[in-house]
């Protein structure tokens, strides 16, 4: 009885213990270990990185041939100095866990279907089983396990991935509990061993976000199905008058090596009245994703030299999707944007050349019916006879739950995606494989391995040349004064439409019956107007030999307005010039839309506040920046405008339709024919004229506009409300309320969620002169003073210039704040 | 003397122990119950000496390094945990959690010692 007291309190100390070790569930999400994350010893506390964080360093790494030298800048940018390609891969592999260790892992958990194993089956309305099921079931795993097969083929790239591999291993193996990324504590979870195939997931990643394009294979059968052909063709036009093509208007193509045919039943065995409206898939792709390139010749600049700009757009998020550093060997000496999860520069430049990406935005993946024999999918019709499928077992691990299976059948056009057990957004219990160009061997990686390395113009044509998807623009300019772009990826040769709606799969004629030759590619070396430029447009006029894809996979504003920019430029360019460029916020849609909509309005009876916001509109200069108010009145406007001409048709249908876009509506109001959308049909006795739409449009946008305008600012940068959200999507961790300006249609692409992902302007002079900036900071840690050390300056189109030296410079640099010292274990 | 000499141990074991990392983060469990049970002190005593020894340690090792990074992790945490942003709301809920469980085998030594 005596010893009860301490009995009990004993108890009371290791259950103590016991709860504060384990994730205990709070309102339906786990929490951290409690203990550990507390621990300033162990946990959280350690990741607060101090202010003047020493980062100088000796570091031995297991098979290092020779010692390596990190010189480091004020920005915490690495300068990587190798005596070997291997060491210099190793060691850009250690640089990025050192810094973005957890990113790279969630990114490629996410590829591969595997984020459940770390997040458990839902964290608040996230199903990330379903999310996991989704990249499971269009082949992501399927398509890094054939990219790895083509890189093992090229010695220089398994090389380059291994040693990259080793070089993340090494870090992660000396990571004591202490020391892990702040997301892995609060997760609680631990790093897993890195392998080349996960550097290749990561890559199909960026083909899934650049060319999936989601299903609108689905929507766009149900929206010609159901306004029928005529309505279909005016809102999804073939081409767009307005047009500003990547390859000049009027150039000349040799004559195509592969005409398609399309089957002579193509316009009737597809058409069939869906009658469901079902789920889309848990993840879009986002129309947004494109990207801004361009390249002007020595003949137009101050310095007699190139100069190149690349600003890609994507999601915006920390840690962010690039980081900067400089790779020095015996072979090459690249800078510029890598990926946390691959080797080599992908966007940059080198002592001889730079080059940028743009998406091309060419269809490369469809849907295609496929019959199987019956539910056990073992055999499928194909060309009259009866043909045996395979099939993939993907084992999802749930945390805390055990594995689910999704079982995949495999077949001639690929894997069976929507099936009986997982349905299609018709759920019309049809089965739908797809056929992807993702899923095609192929070795991107050994572009970026050989532009790191190319010396001029026909190095970048023999490098790009390995790239099959994502297609890419790549635009390109050399020291010696040579400017180019191409448009490169292996991209099928299609008859007109082909692949826009679901196809049938019982049928070879409906196959892709062959891929251009990459000598077709559209591509163009010094033009005569002194520039190459490309916005995501459609690369050609119709004079292409070839099917482009229809106009509503193209932008068409942001080719419009880099091309009139670089063609307006009167004095000589310099660098400072293409800054203000790339971050120019000059609305071109506006222009060509908001005379349009006053005209509609002019004569109407308005209200007063109604007038103060037209006087708004009218003096508005135009531009997206921040403090403007004439931007959230045209963009609010507009918007509404769309709704009040399609909402009604589209409501009534009980189908996934696409919405068209808004190139298309523009020209209808240029031409002042809607076509029978113009009508409210929800009216009875009434029919509407463009000026009746306009009006209820403009009344609908003020109303709003003025009832946000008593609580808050409505100016554009407040409006849009841009944000950089961390990748769990917690807030503490994101950055909210970034005063940007731009649109998706204007060269400063910023949307809400969305933008320029990284900004480079390149100079090649003699020492090359570059000038760099992304939305977020070298080091993942949310602790770190460097987590989004960047995102002020780029918000304010700020740039931070490139130190891109050779080593005997770097390490007698005073701008070189720290040095690492990489040695042989 | 021998509170002080306790509860000076008592911090010193916790942030040895602590340097070892590869050792749970609980291991002043451990030795605080060792020290309190051959110190042989009075329950009331070892569970204030105990509980105040940790968070010292604790308040004092956050504090460092909450100034050292300017606030900028503890004001992340403070919005996840919830405790309302603020960095000193999550320096006391951290040395008060180093505190609970020190003071509770601290003390369950001494009252197990005491029945001995």
């Amino acid at each position: 009885m005596k010893y009860l007291p301490g009995i009990i309190v004993f108890v009371c100390t290791i259950t103590l213990v016991i709860l504060l070790d384990r994730p205990l569930t709070v309102g339906g999400n786990k929490t951290p270990r409690l203990g550990y994350f507390l621990s300033p010893q162990h946990g959280f506390w350690k990741n607060a990185e101090p202010k003047n964080q020493d980062w100088n360093a000796t570091i031995a790494i297991p098979g290092l041939k020779d010692s390596v030298s990190v010189y480091i800048d004020e920005n915490l940018i690495p300068h990587v100095y190798a005596e070997n390609d291997e060491d210099m891969y190793k060691v850009q592999g250690y640089l990025h866990a050192k810094f973005r260790l957890w990113q790279m892992e969630f990114q490629t958990h996410a590829a591969a279907g595997r984020l459940s194993e770390i997040m458990g089956e839902k964290v608040g309305s996230t199903d990330f089983v379903a999310i996991d099921k989704m990249f499971r079931r269009i082949g992501m795993v399927y398509a890094a396990e054939k990219s790895i097969e083509a890189m093992k083929s090229s010695p220089d790239i398994s090389a380059a991935t291994a040693a990259y591999a080793e070089g993340v291993n090494a870090y992660i193996k000396q990571l004591g509990p202490q020391d892990l990324p702040f997301e892995y504590k609060l997760l609680n979870y631990q790093p897993q061993e890195w392998t080349p195939f996960k550097s290749a997931l990561f890559l199909k990643y960026m083909s899934f976000d650049l060319t999936w394009m989601g299903l609108q294979e689905f929507t766009m059968t149900n929206t010609r199905d159901y306004f029928g052909y005529d309505d279909f063709a005016k809102l999804f036009p073939i081409q767009q008058p307005m047009t500003d093509p990547i390859i000049p208007k009027g150039t000349a193509f040799a004559k195509p090596s592969i005409q398609p045919k399309a089957p002579s039943n193509v316009d009737s065995t597809y058409f069939y009245l869906n009658k469901k409206k079902g789920a889309d898939l848990p993840v879009q792709t986002d129309p947004n994703n494109g990207s801004n390139n361009w390249a002007v010749s020595g003949q137009l600049t101050a310095s007699g030299k190139p100069i190149l700009c690349s600003d890609p757009h994507l999601g915006l998020n920390l840690p962010s999707l690039w980081f900067e550093m400089q790779l020095s060997g015996p072979n090459s000496n690249a800078y510029g944007a890598s990926f946390p999860g691959s080797p080599a520069i992908i966007i940059g430049f080198n002592d001889s050349i730079a080059w940028g990406v743009t998406n091309a935005g060419r269809d490369v993946k469809d849907f295609y019916e496929v019959q199987f024999k019956d539910a056990s999918m073992q055999e499928y019709m194909y060309n009259g006879e009866w043909k045996k499928s395979t099939f993939r077992e993907e084992k999802i691990v749930v945390r805390d739950q055990g594995e689910k299976i999704e079982k995949i059948a495999m077949t001639e056009w690929g894997p069976v995606m929507f099936d009986t057990s997982y349905k299609n957004m018709n759920e019309d219990g049809k089965y739908y494989a797809v056929r992807w160009t993702a899923h095609d061997a192929s070795n991107e990686l050994l572009t970026f391995y050989q532009l790191n390395r190319a010396k001029n113009h026909a190095d970048y044509l023999a490098a790009t040349e390995h790239f099959y998807c994502p297609g890419q623009n790549f635009v390109f300019a050399s020291h010696t004064g040579d400017i180019a772009i191409r448009q490169q990826g292996k991209f099928p040769a299609r008859w007109e439409r082909q692949g826009e709606f679901l196809m049938s799969g019982t049928d070879s004629q409906y196959r892709w019956q062959g891929m251009i030759p990459s000598s077709e590619n559209p591509y163009i070396l010094n033009p005569a107007r002194g520039f190459v430029s490309s916005a995501n447009q459609p690369a050609t006029d119709a004079n292409y030999p070839y099917y482009l894809g229809a106009a509503t996979n193209f932008p068409l504003f942001r080719g419009i307005a880099v091309n009139q920019y670089l063609a307006s430029l009167k004095e000589p360019i310099t660098p400072q010039h293409m800054m203000q460029m790339q971050t120019d916020n000059y609305n071109v849609f506006a222009a060509m839309a908001l005379p349009l909509l006053l005209k509609e309005l002019e004569g109407q009876t308005i209200t007063a506040t109604e007038q103060k916001y037209v006087d708004i509109a009218k003096s508005w200069n135009l531009r997206n920046d921040i403090n403007e108010i004439g931007a959230t009145v045209f963009h609010t406007w507009w918007d509404s405008l769309e709704v009040a001409i399609y909402a009604d048709e589209y409501a009534q249908a009980n189908v996934n339709l696409r919405w068209p876009d808004e190139t298309v509506i523009l020209e209808q109001l240029k031409q002042g024919n809607l076509g029978r959308f113009v009508d409210d049909i929800t009216t009875v006795d009434k029919q509407e004229t463009i000026q009746d739409l306009v009006l209820k449009a403009f009344k609908n946008a003020i109303s709003t506009i003025d009832q946000k305008s008593q609580n808050q600012s409505v100016a554009w940068g407040v409006w849009k409300d841009t944000k950089v959200s961390h990748l769990l999507k917690i807030p503490a961790l994101s950055r909210l309320h970034v005063p940007i300006g731009g649109a998706n249609c204007i060269i400063n692409a910023t949307t809400q969620t969305h933008g320029p992902s990284w900004r480079m302007v390149v100079h090649l002079t003699e020492e090359v002169e570059a000038y760099c900036v992304y939305p977020g900071g070298q080091s993942g840690n949310p602790g770190s003073h460097y987590y989004d050390r960047f995102l002020n300056d780029w918000a304010s189109g700020k740039y931070h210039k490139a130190l891109f030296v050779k080593k005997q410079k770097a390490a007698q640099s005073n701008e070189m704040k720290w040095k690492i010292a990489f040695i042989p274990a | 003397m021998k509170q002080f000499s306790a509860f000076a141990l008592m911090i010193l074991m916790g942030y040895v122990l602590g340097l070892f990392t590869f050792l749970p983060w609980y291991s002043f469990v451990v030795s605080t119950f060792l020290i309190c049970w051959t110190f042989n002190l009075k329950p009331i005593w070892a569970l204030v000496l105990s509980f105040f020894s940790m968070l010292t340690l604790w308040a004092v090792l956050a504090f460092y390094i909450d100034v050292q990074n300017e606030h900028l992790l503890s004001k992340k945490v403070a919005e996840i945990l919830p405790l309302g942003g603020s960095s000193n709301a999550v320096i006391a809920v951290t040395s008060f959690v180093g505190g609970l469980l020190n003071g509770l085998s601290g003390w369950s030594a001494a009252l197990l010692r005491k029945a001995k």
